[in-house]
């Protein structure tokens, strides 16, 4: 896997939830950023007072950052997430840093423990199943 | 050997959430395909992990699980034949 990790990442804007890797050590260890802005989609009708990042983005984020993981060639697919805690608000100029840990590989489906903190907090865990080709047999 | 198959059905029946299947299944029923408990990949890695943490025996590769975890006699071979259970 050469290049820019995230040009493996086949989501791309507004869906694309990762903005930069600070640690890549596929099949071991990514580290990710996300730069949590008040102009993103999100924002548009979800809470307009309130500017939150939802929950479930940052479930997103975290799936991204899983799926960078898989060190083979292809687009790796969401197959599970569990064990899933949200302790704190993420809010419009954050600092999201996802933190993804291979747990176990077997063929094509790999568990990741994931976790996101802003300031060295967490905020959010889980563990995501990643699958290479995306589909569960 | 039958402390470990207790200990492999604990495993399907927790981990799994396969208790009431797993009640009435026997010892060289297949777990897999069409006439298995319905399992699917994601299933065999949490079996795997649950293998892993129970009898500290590892199975890394999908050749060697799909032999492996093909019935509850076949895995209890497999962790007595590592000198575990």
């Amino acid at each position: 896997m050469g290049g820019d990790p995230l040009s493996h990442l086949p989501h791309a804007y507004p869906f694309r939830f990762v903005d930069r890797i600070l640690e890549f050590r596929p099949g071991e260890r990514v580290v990710a950023l996300k730069n949590v802005t008040s102009d993103e989609m999100f924002a548009v009708g979800y809470s307009p007072d309130v500017h939150d990042y939802p929950p479930r983005l940052i479930l997103e984020s975290m799936a991204q950052t899983a799926g960078l993981l898989n060190p083979a060639d292809g687009v790796a697919y969401l197959g599970q997430l569990s064990g899933v805690r949200i302790l704190r608000d993420v809010v419009a100029g954050d600092r999201l840093r996802i933190t993804a840990c291979d747990i176990a590989c077997l063929g094509e489906i790999r568990r990741v423990s994931v976790f996101a903190e802003v300031d060295g907090v967490r905020v959010a865990e889980a563990e995501v199943d990643v699958i290479q080709r995306g589909f569960v047999s | 050997m039958d402390e470990t198959k207790r200990k492999i059905r604990e495993i399907l029946s927790v981990r799994l959430k396969l208790a009431t299947a797993v009640a009435r299944w026997g010892d060289d029923s297949p777990l897999f395909g069409l006439d298995g408990l319905g399992l699917d990949s994601i299933d065999a890695l949490e079996l795997v992990l649950g293998i892993q943490k129970e009898f500290g025996v590892l199975i890394e590769d999908r050749e060697l699980a799909a032999k492996v975890l093909a019935t509850i006699n076949t895995i209890a071979d497999f962790i007595h034949s590592q000198g575990k259970g």
